[in-house]
């Protein structure tokens, strides 16, 4: 394959073009300019072109994002059945790559494994596994992480059908292997192997820790997960872009409405439509909202498994404050469905903007109480100080994104490195902290709790008083309805939109945002039809749970609860 | 007292024995309203309803109103599973091990709609409804349902506790066992693949990918 | 970095003497719940806690609660079986089966419209999707069941009584009294055109027509 010149260029493709070009891997790798830079690579070459893309000095793309496996079964002209779509993103440049690995075998889809590369590959790769049956030569431990063990059959080929379920008995549980022995060590202690979880209420949302306990501390630890697998994307696959909506909003269901607005911008970035500022302004105060929501719960979860249950109280009296607001903009108090393709469902109500402004006197005076009570308080401080410690060069190369990765000093926040949404027209800053403990990672969030407030002020002030919300493209987005009652083109409009659904040009695009936990982003195939061929959310806590089981090792069980709560996993997000 | 819901058959002294079971149905209404007014939940939290669960506990709703302050995580020292959130295939065997494990008298009730019926996941790792796997005793819609919808799912509890039904209930069972034919029963081949999850029919004649 | 702040640089890691004699601390953050207790217990009108279900709470007019079924003035339900809310629900939870109407300006209804309340995911998207303002959300929520034959509501339990007050009120709707949009006009209250044994001849000859208008003065365009 030779390299393939497309007449407009951008610099970063430029630059990776050049410096391929330089590199034994001339003549390997197909570049092509998208959305984002996009190269194609076959399994052979594709450790060396990770190695290359991770170590070179113009290129530095660390952080490893995303594995999307997609099939292209129904995609007429594609080169190969199936692909390993890589998403990547270099902290020192700002920007992102995308790497398509073909996979010529249709029957038995091969690549190397890229854990020696990036680390954060491990679980993205056992998933793509578990979903379509790539077989990753060198993973250490290749097994199914979403799908329960007695599944026959990778689900989210085309070929398998949406419902067929297996039937799972608690025979059917594999433990890891190295769980199964018990170490006797000199002087006749023996380890013990504890399962925690997946129903203990330390475990928020169903996570399964399996460690080996020494005493009190922990020898090793592996995390199962999967007790929450809800088949997003294959639901997406089956329903038309609209209705795919209610489904992201349970994907990181304490902050519903950010999920919404992620999936929306993607879709709109594809049909090329622009939303009008009204809309984009009442996207990102609702998203701000959500974003303190999301902090309250992680929080306030987080210091009832320390013991202080009072912070919880206030910290939802905060939660359902706002709930009330969002009840009142689209009638559902946490699963909003409130955005559309093109705008949103309906305007908000005349008293927005007052109700804005009263939660905004009302949620600090909560902030400060918990404050006053946490931050100060020597037993906390001793539980959260030195906890769950991440360093710097394990955030990246483990893959963390947002709060986790701020807490360990890196300043990457989508807000500010890629603005969307008119971030960049308001004043507020990103919240750093160098030591990486749970204790950053408390200050950090109580940070963005009052950085977004600030976001939300400097936003209501810009505020239009009125105007539409929508685009008025009605291919798009449904007719105001009383032309759909009473004219005849807008009920077509209408009809076709309903019925079989928005017509999105073929194509491919991933877009991301800063989510609560970290950049969520969509990778999004369009292939005609009425709804999306193929939806990846990236999960901004996945990583995040990977490599917990890293962090706690050699800790005690206590601070594993303690950094399983800072953690902020959301099992919606986390297993989709 | 506070449902609203249809009758149920209470425990009268007219459909006993008359007055020689005067002083049992008595004692059997004050069984039923202590039980009733002590329920000890088991959150069974998985997903979004989850968090409105916490809600309810929390200060806005504040389900110890009722009784049912204590929040026991452990099956051991619960008398009310409430299931708040989907349940998926990987986790059904958890969910019986739960059930099975709390004491008598028990009670279950499946919280929104993915736990009652497996909501809009019409999926291949969904469980179409815990009643698959565990009889249920109420079941509150909404998705998820307010706080309110799910204390009046409790007061419905309540009103069933005191019509002196103690645990599982016939009807549930019954419909548990008439929808699971398709689902293969432990003694059937383990290649034989269950059958898809059934829908609603719909019109003919859209195409999707 | 501008814009960029370190938040471990305002909180010492060294706690001050107080801070590290527990006491203070401790007395100092029984203050802040002293004062939320006091407060409550003085006012008490004004306690956070819904005293459900003596009252209710105040949800919005767009509140997504259970469906209700619309009729016109002559008693009719305003559903003409469609089936765009069965496609739009996202959970397939709507079953309808449609029949014919005697009535040339009312042409089909629905002999069945089934809603599975233990499979709707309360969305709203039926309500966006009726193109004859037939269905709408009520902020009615209280629903439980005792087993899931009886959460198939079906027209009886949908449809709204002609006069009768809703349950609770009005909730998710297609247009809000006082915003501008106009709704559809009532087809009972139309004049049925001539012609009556039309839809009779045509049936034998096996073509209906595509198009009826539903108001004078609209032109037949095509069909849908």
């Amino acid at each position: 394959m030779s390299t393939v010149l497309p007449p407009a260029l951008s610099t970063a493709s430029e630059k990776i073009r050049a410096r391929l070009e330089q590199s034994p891997l001339a003549g390997k790798v197909e570049i092509r300019d998208l959305d984002i830079p996009t190269l194609e690579v076959f399994p052979e070459n594709w450790i060396d072109l990770a190695r290359f893309l991770r170590d070179d000095f113009q290129c530095r793309y660390d952080l490893y994002l995303d594995l999307a496996g997609v099939d292209n079964l129904r995609r007429p002209g594609r080169k190969t059945r199936f692909e390993a779509v890589v998403h990547l993103h270099s902290l020192e440049n700002n920007d992102h790559i995308r790497v398509k690995v073909l996979m010529p075998d249709a029957e038995s889809p091969t690549l190397p494994s890229a854990i020696e590369v990036w680390p954060a590959a491990n679980w993205f790769e056992r998933e793509a596994f578990d979903l379509f049956g790539f077989q990753f030569t060198g993973h250490p431990n290749l097994r199914r992480l979403l799908c329960h063990d007695a599944f026959v059959g990778h689900a989210l080929r085309k070929d398998y059908s949406p419902g067929q379920r297996w039937f799972f008995t608690e025979e059917d549980l594999r433990w890891p292997d190295w769980a199964k022995d018990t170490n006797v060590r000199a002087g006749h202690f023996e380890t013990q192997t504890l399962s925690i979880g997946p129903s203990h209420p330390a475990t928020h949302g169903i996570v399964h820790l399996i460690a080996r306990m020494d005493g009190e501390r922990i020898a090793r630890a592996e995390t199962q997960i999967g007790y929450m697998h809800r088949c997003f994307e294959k639901m997406s696959e089956t329903h038309t872009w609209n209705q795919v909506i209610p489904y992201t909003d349970r994907l990181n269901y304490v902050s519903a409405m950010i999920n919404g607005v992620g999936y929306v911008r993607t879709v709109e970035k594809m049909l090329g439509i622009e939303i009008p500022k009204r809309g984009v302004l009442i996207r990102t105060i609702l998203s701000e909202f959500s974003r303190i929501m999301d902090h309250c719960v992680n929080i306030g979860a987080n210091l009832v498994d320390m013991g202080a249950l009072t912070n919880f109280w206030y910290l939802f009296q905060n939660r359902e404050n706002i709930y009330g607001l969002l009840e009142a903009c689209c009638g559902a108090r946490l699963t909003v469905s409130y955005v559309r393709i093109g705008g949103l469902a309906i305007d908000v109500p005349s008293d927005f903007v007052p109700r804005c402004r009263s939660l905004l006197e009302s949620i600090p005076t909560f902030i400060d109480d918990v404050e006053k009570l946490v931050t100060n308080n020597r037993i906390l401080r001793n539980r959260f100080e030195g906890t769950g410690v991440v360093t710097r060069e394990q955030a990246i190369a483990w893959g963390l994104t947002g709060p986790m990765l701020r807490a360990s000093g890196v300043a990457y926040d989508v807000r500010r490195s890629r603005p969307y949404d008119l971030y960049d027209q308001f004043d507020w800053d990103v919240a750093i902290a160098p030591d990486g403990d749970n204790f950053a990672r408390y200050l950090v969030r109580i940070e963005e709790m009052r950085q977004s407030l600030k976001i939300i002020r400097q936003a209501l002030d810009v505020f239009p008083q009125s105007g539409p919300v929508n685009s008025d493209d009605w291919h798009v987005v449904l007719p105001p309805k009383d032309a759909v009652y009473h004219d005849m083109e807008s009920l077509i409009y209408h009809f076709k939109i309903v019925m079989e659904g928005i017509r999105v040009p073929k194509g491919e695009r991933y877009e991301w945002i800063e989510g609560a936990n970290g950049e969520l982003g969509f990778y999004a195939v369009a292939e005609g039809g009425g709804g999306p061929y193929r939806l990846k959310p990236r999960p901004p806590c996945f990583p995040a749970m990977a490599c917990f089981e890293k962090i706690i090792e050699g800790g005690s069980i206590s601070d594993a609860v303690a950094t399983l709560g800072s953690l902020n996993i959301i099992a919606g997000e986390l297993e989709r | 007292m506070f449902g609203r819901g249809k009758d149920l058959p209470v425990s009268t002294a007219a459909a006993g024995g008359g007055p020689a079971d005067f002083l049992t149905t008595k004692l059997e209404t004050m069984i039923g309203w202590a039980r009733s007014n002590s329920l000890w939940p088991l959150p069974f939290a998985t997903a979004c309803c989850g968090i409105e669960f916490m809600s309810v506990v929390s200060s806005h709703y504040d389900l110890s109103r009722f009784g049912a302050e204590v929040v026991r995580f452990s099956p051991r020292q619960a008398d009310l599973l409430i299931v708040a959130g989907t349940v998926v295939d990987k986790l059904a065997p958890t969910l019986r091990k739960i059930y099975d494990q709390m004491p008598e008298p028990k009670w279950v009730i499946s919280m929104g709609v993915c736990a009652s019926s497996g909501g809009f996941y019409r999926a291949y790792h969904v469980t179409q409804g815990i009643d698959e796997i565990v009889p249920v005793d109420v079941y509150v819609p909404g998705c998820p349902p307010t706080p309110e919808e799910l204390m009046y799912g409790i007061f419905e509890l309540q009103r069933k506790i005191q019509a002196g039904e103690k645990s599982r209930d016939t009807r549930s069972a019954r419909f548990a066992q008439a929808n699971t034919s398709a689902w293969p029963t432990p003694q059937q081949e383990r290649e034989e693949p269950a059958a898809p999850a059934a829908g609603a029919s719909r019109p003919a004649g859209v195409e999707r990918p | 970095m501008s814009g960029v702040i370190d938040v471990s640089a305002r909180v010492p890691k060294k706690l001050s003497l107080s801070q590290r004699l527990y006491l203070p601390e401790i007395l100092g953050g029984m203050a802040v719940t002293m004062r939320h207790f006091l407060k409550n217990l003085i006012r008490i009108r004004n306690l956070p806690t819904i005293l459900y279900p003596e009252r209710k709470r105040n949800y919005s007019d767009r509140f997504r609660g259970k469906h209700i079924l619309k009729t016109r003035e002559d008693g009719t339900l305003k559903c003409v079986a469609c089936y765009m809310c069965a496609q739009a629900c996202p959970a397939e939870c709507i079953s309808i089966v449609a029949g014919e109407h005697p009535k040339i300006s009312y042409e089909k209804y629905p002999v069945v419209f089934d809603i599975d309340m233990l499979r709707c995911v309360f969305c709203g998207f039926c309500v966006d999707a009726c193109p004859k303002d037939a269905i709408w959300m009520t902020r009615d929520y209280e629903m439980a069941f005792f087993n899931r034959e009886e959460a198939v509501f079906g027209i009886d339990r949908l449809r709204e009584e002609p006069g009768s007050q809703v349950k609770d009120g009005y909730g998710y709707r297609p247009y809000y009294p006082g915003d501008g949009t106009v709704p559809p006009a009532d087809a009972s209250s139309e004049p049925v055109p001539p012609g009556d044994g039309e839809r009779a001849r045509m049936r034998i000859h096996g073509n209906l027509p595509a198009y009826r208008p539903s108001a004078p003065g609209v032109r037949p365009g095509g069909a849908p």
